[in-house]
């Protein structure tokens, strides 16, 4: 590995390479010539003669010159072999002085623009990225017109095609290289230097070179680099980074939205600043939907891990549920790319859930209604009051239609007689939107009017099934509980032993319930086999149904440590869409989106809001939502999944953001850098001030660059006649 | 020794026998027909010296012409009372047998060789004799003139078979000891041998006034040593292996071989022995001829000089 600037003296001597490495087991060949001469020596032939006389006085002396003889020829020929399997490798040196006979190589070479954003550091107007555009312009201009060029940006991916002088002119190239702009991409170079490397092998030329101009941060030498097939080429490192830009670069590091903001709350929105100058105080704007919502500055400190950062906090409150998007913006720092972080909310509004009840029953311990009431109490409470609902108990006789405005849930308890009228007005307000949570074993309200009016007729919810046969035929005092459907809203954030403790529930007066189409989906089955939890869509809304009481004497629900989150749990699925989870991603994460099914989701798109570049996502729908595949080509920005179906009605949103690592500026030094391409011979050049445009150019097209195959050639034949003479001389 | 007659001879050897002295008569005719005038004439009879005569001379070799000059009795003495008795000393050892070319081996190039020797003192009217050996006499042909002995030679070289290991310097010794008199002695041989042994038998011979010749044969292979194979090189007389890259040791085998001949070279310069390399690849007449025409000039050389120190002959 060499480390190094580049030379001031171009011509300087230097290693030898070869074009065709892999022809170097020829060398084997050597071995011949010794072959022949250890299988070949030693066999004599006989041959009557008279003269001994005159062999026995030189026999000694001949002998030893015989031996010498035999080791010249022998050198000879394995040095003409070895010559020759050298030649065949087109050995090269670069920089040799004498331009030798075989002819003056062409040049390969390939320039890597780091167009990453942290490129984006501007400095008296001009960023850092359009001084390497310049300098890369430059260098691809000089080109002769049997160089070999190839010119590629980082921020292409892996399977960009290079533009070359294999389809364009050097002038054209040059064009090409003037209109790259920078990305909004972080990554590495890895990818593109060895594409470069991939491409500069099979270029055909042995004097292989690779300019990077890039502004040497850290986080673009992360990646694996590619292992040299053969000669590998020599890379420059130019750096143009501004001196100072490290230091003085803040950026956001994190920031955290409100999780589950609800309408009306004052919620925090906290962010993390990373980098900045000791004593400044950056200012960061929040702005939702369009509104500025306030602006702060924030001093520098030194955090614990012994780096600058900042950190603050925005208040706010929503006014009204749905979907809200906005950003935060930095002022007073010369990275404009890494100063704005999107983010999407959705606020909810708070769950109106009523309970009808009796008064009578609120304070009967045999009746559902208490622990039902007693459930939500203490859920509705708890946190401090930011309970997503509002909880209330109606008694039956007291209940009207007015108390159904703004309501989100009903929960009609077992042991509570409802009338069919107000049923009636349930049902409708089922199929306008609102949800119905029956409780029912089938004795208060009759089964044929659960199942006609809340499940179009699907169910047939019996009597009392208690003392039904088990599974084991024996007559028993209970059921257990058995499978539940952990995919469900209502059980999904259930843990294994939740799970398991649900199987452990006993019912002991459960009502024999038959589910006869698919609509209805089963939340929970009977070790029996029995479904006894359910709910089904009706209408826009949702009606589910336990078809046991949960009062101590139907059965041990109520005594379950999962009573109270089954209970919110259902109300907040029958009142509301299942929201997705995560809504803020970093550029060129894959983003998966959640939907509820529905005909629709099949044409949903993603849309930049303002526009700008790659706002399209490719879509996968699936049966329960939709996935979207992030490309790294898309811009930072809030997008907006719309229905074609109806164009006006935003469905969800979600954000993307830029990786904060990039702009958390990180130079790495040169010395680092060689090491990690410690395949390759390495030099450096500043360009951090000003760009040597004719050090560089003539550093990548080294006229001083010789082939030395005929060289060799002729020395193959030099000693094939020198064996030919030694030969003859016998 | 391997001397039977005419009527021991099968019909194969006697033809192989034909073509031999079919072969030596073309070489040596063939020059004697060029030359009109041999170069080995007086050299069976040369005049050597005067002396008184004594008691006892045998009166035919008193100079009556030299006596009515001076009123005194002279001996006429001669170098050779009688023709010149030659030997060729054939090395019939398993080395001359080695042969890499179409030419055949050594030992049968040394047969064509030893055969037209044969003829020619034969044919100028000396007596040739033969001895083969190896480590000892295979076979022997005592020195005797005429065609009959020509053909004894002839069937005692075709029916030479070759031996196992050499000793030059024995057979040497082994002559010497039967030398009674002053004869012209041959040896043919690779001499891939050790020569400090052949050098002590030739000395001796040289003490007896013998004139030597030393043929030495080569084969191509031994000469260039062209082998490239890393080998086992067996020696074919007594089976020692060594295993070596040849083309490691070529120059250092060169340089072996040449520092060997060149000790004989040497050596024999001294002893006045005269010294012929021989490849077998060469043709046998280049060889042969090449070398009588140098003795000639040599003989030629030699008799001006004498002539100038001493006019009259007479000492």
């Amino acid at each position: 590995m060499r480390r190094r600037k580049i030379p001031a003296a171009l011509h300087e001597q230097g290693t030898m390479n070869f074009l065709q490495p892999f022809l170097s087991a020829a060398l084997a060949l050597v071995a011949v010539p010794f072959l022949l001469h250890i299988f070949t020596r030693r066999k004599f032939i006989e041959a009557p003669f008279t003269a001994l006389l005159f062999l026995r006085q030189s026999q000694r002396k001949s002998l030893r010159q015989f031996s010498l003889h035999h080791l010249l020829v022998l050198l000879c020929r394995a040095a003409a072999v070895a010559a020759l399997a050298v030649a065949f490798m087109m050995p090269s040196i670069k920089g040799g002085r004498m331009i030798m006979p075989g002819g003056r190589a062409r040049s390969a070479i390939a320039v890597v623009l780091d167009n990453t954003y942290s490129m984006g550091w501007r400095k008296s107007g001009v960023s850092v990225f359009e001084r390497a555009r310049a300098a890369a312009v430059e260098t691809l201009s000089a080109a002769g017109k049997d160089d070999e060029i190839i010119f590629i940006t980082a921020c292409g991916g892996a399977d960009q095609a290079p533009l070359t002088s294999r389809t364009l002119t050097p002038a054209q190239l040059a064009a090409a290289a003037e209109k790259t702009t920078i990305s909004q991409c972080s990554g590495s170079l890895a990818p593109a230097i060895n594409r470069a490397i991939y491409e500069l092998e099979r270029a055909g030329v042995p004097d292989r070179r690779v300019a990077v101009y890039t502004d040497m941060q850290a986080r673009a030498f992360a990646g694996e680099i590619r292992k040299p097939e053969s000669a590998a080429p020599e890379i420059m490192f130019a750096d143009f980074s501004a001196p100072g830009a490290e230091s003085a670069n803040v950026g956001f590091a994190s920031v955290t939205p409100p999780a589950f903001p609800l309408k009306g709350d004052t919620v925090p929105l906290c962010f993390e600043l990373r980098g900045g100058a000791g004593g400044a105080r950056p200012a960061v704007s929040l702005i939702v939907d369009g509104v500025p919502r306030g602006e702060q500055s924030v001093p520098v400190k030194t955090g614990r891990d012994g780096r600058p950062g900042a950190s603050g906090c925005f208040r706010l409150s929503f006014p009204s549920a749905g979907f809200h998007y906005g950003y935060l913006l930095l002022q007073g720092d010369s990275l404009q790319q890494d100063n704005t972080y999107y983010f999407t909310l959705e606020v909810s509004g708070r769950l109106k859930v009523l309970l009808l009840s009796d008064r009578a029953g609120l304070a009967d311990f045999s009746a559902d209604q208490f622990y039902i009431d007693a459930a939500f109490r203490a859920a509705s409470t708890a946190g401090g009051g930011s309970s997503p609902f509002i909880f209330r108990a109606v008694s039956v006789a007291d209940f009207s239609a007015a108390d159904l405005k703004d309501a989100g849930v009903v929960v009609i308890p077992g042991n509570t007689a409802v009338p069919r009228g107000k049923l009636e007005q349930l049902r409708q307000f089922v199929l306008d939107g609102g949800g119905v949570f029956i409780i029912s074993d089938g004795s208060a309200i009759p089964g044929e009017l659960t199942d006609n009016l809340f499940f179009a007729g699907d169910t047939v919810l019996g009597s009392t099934a208690a003392g039904e046969k088990n599974s084991d035929g024996a007559r028993a005092q209970f059921v257990n509980a058995s499978t539940v459907d952990s995919r469900h809203p209502a059980f999904s954030d259930f843990t294994k032993e939740m799970s398991a403790e649900i199987s452990g529930t006993r019912f002991y007066s459960p009502a024999r319930l038959t589910v006869n189409s698919a609509e209805v989906r089963v939340l929970m089955r009977l070790a029996n086999g029995n479904p006894v939890f359910v709910e089904r869509k009706l209408g826009s809304g949702k009606a589910a149904l336990l078809a046991c009481g949960v009062n101590p004497y139907s059965s041990n629900v109520s005594l379950k440590t999962y009573f109270v989150p089954l209970l919110v749990k259902t109300v907040m699925f029958l009142g509301k869409e299942t929201s997705p989870g995560k809504r803020n991603f970093v550029l060129g994460d894959g983003i998966k989106l959640d939907f509820a099914a529905g005909p629709a989701q099949n044409a949903l798109t993603a849309k930049r809001v303002g526009g700008g570049a790659g706002v399209l996502f490719s879509q996968e729908p699936g049966s329960g939502g939709a996935s979207f595949n992030a490309q790294s080509r898309a811009d930072a920005g809030v997008y907006r999944i719309t229905s074609p179906n109806d164009n006006s009605r935003a469905v969800d949103g979600f954000a993307v953001n830029l990786d904060p690592a990039e702009g958390n500026l990180a130079k790495i030094s040169m010395k680092k850098a060689a090491v990690i391409f410690h395949d390759y011979p390495t030099v450096s050049e500043d360009a951090s001030k000003r760009f040597d445009k004719d050090r560089a150019i003539a550093w990548a097209y080294n006229k001083g660059f010789t082939y030395l195959w005929i060289p060799f050639a002729l020395c193959s034949f030099l000693f094939m006649g020198l064996d030919t003479i030694v030969s003859n001389r016998r | 020794m391997n001397g039977g007659g005419r009527e021991n001879m099968n019909p194969e050897l006697m033809e192989k026998v034909a073509r031999l002295e079919l072969k030596a008569r073309m070489v040596v005719e063939g020059h004697l027909a060029g030359m009109h005038k041999s170069p080995f004439r007086g050299f069976n009879v040369e005049f050597l010296e005067h002396r008184q005569y004594n008691q006892g001379d045998d009166m035919r070799h008193v100079d009556w012409k030299l006596f009515g000059k001076r009123d005194k009795y002279f001996i006429k003495q001669f170098e050779e009372e009688t023709n010149l008795r030659s030997y060729i000393l054939l090395d019939s050892s398993a080395s001359m047998r080695y042969g890499s070319g179409p030419e055949g081996d050594k030992l049968s190039y040394a047969s064509k060789l030893a055969a037209c020797l044969s003829y020619l003192f034969i044919k100028q009217g000396d007596a040739a004799g033969l001895v083969t050996f190896d480590s000892g006499v295979l076979s022997s042909v005592e020195p005797r003139g005429g065609r009959n002995h020509l053909h004894a030679i002839l069937r005692a070289l075709e029916s030479n078979t070759g031996g196992a290991r050499t000793d030059v310097a024995g057979a040497l010794s082994r002559l010497g000891e039967q030398l009674k008199r002053r004869s012209f002695v041959i040896l043919i041989s690779d001499l891939l041998v050790e020569p400090e042994p052949v050098f002590e038998a030739l000395k001796i011979l040289r003490r007896r006034h013998s004139e030597l010749v030393i043929f030495n044969l080569l084969d191509r292979s031994e000469v260039d040593f062209p082998f490239s194979r890393a080998s086992r090189f067996t020696d074919v007389e007594t089976g020692a292996a060594i295993s070596l890259e040849p083309t490691a040791i070529r120059r250092e085998y060169k340089k072996n071989l040449e520092r060997h001949l060149e000790l004989y070279r040497s050596f024999c310069g001294r002893q006045t022995i005269e010294f012929v390399s021989a490849v077998t690849d060469e043709p046998l007449e280049k060889v042969l001829l090449g070398y009588i025409e140098q003795r000639d000039k040599n003989k030629r050389t030699r008799h001006r000089h004498e002539t100038a120190e001493n006019p009259g002959g007479v000492t």
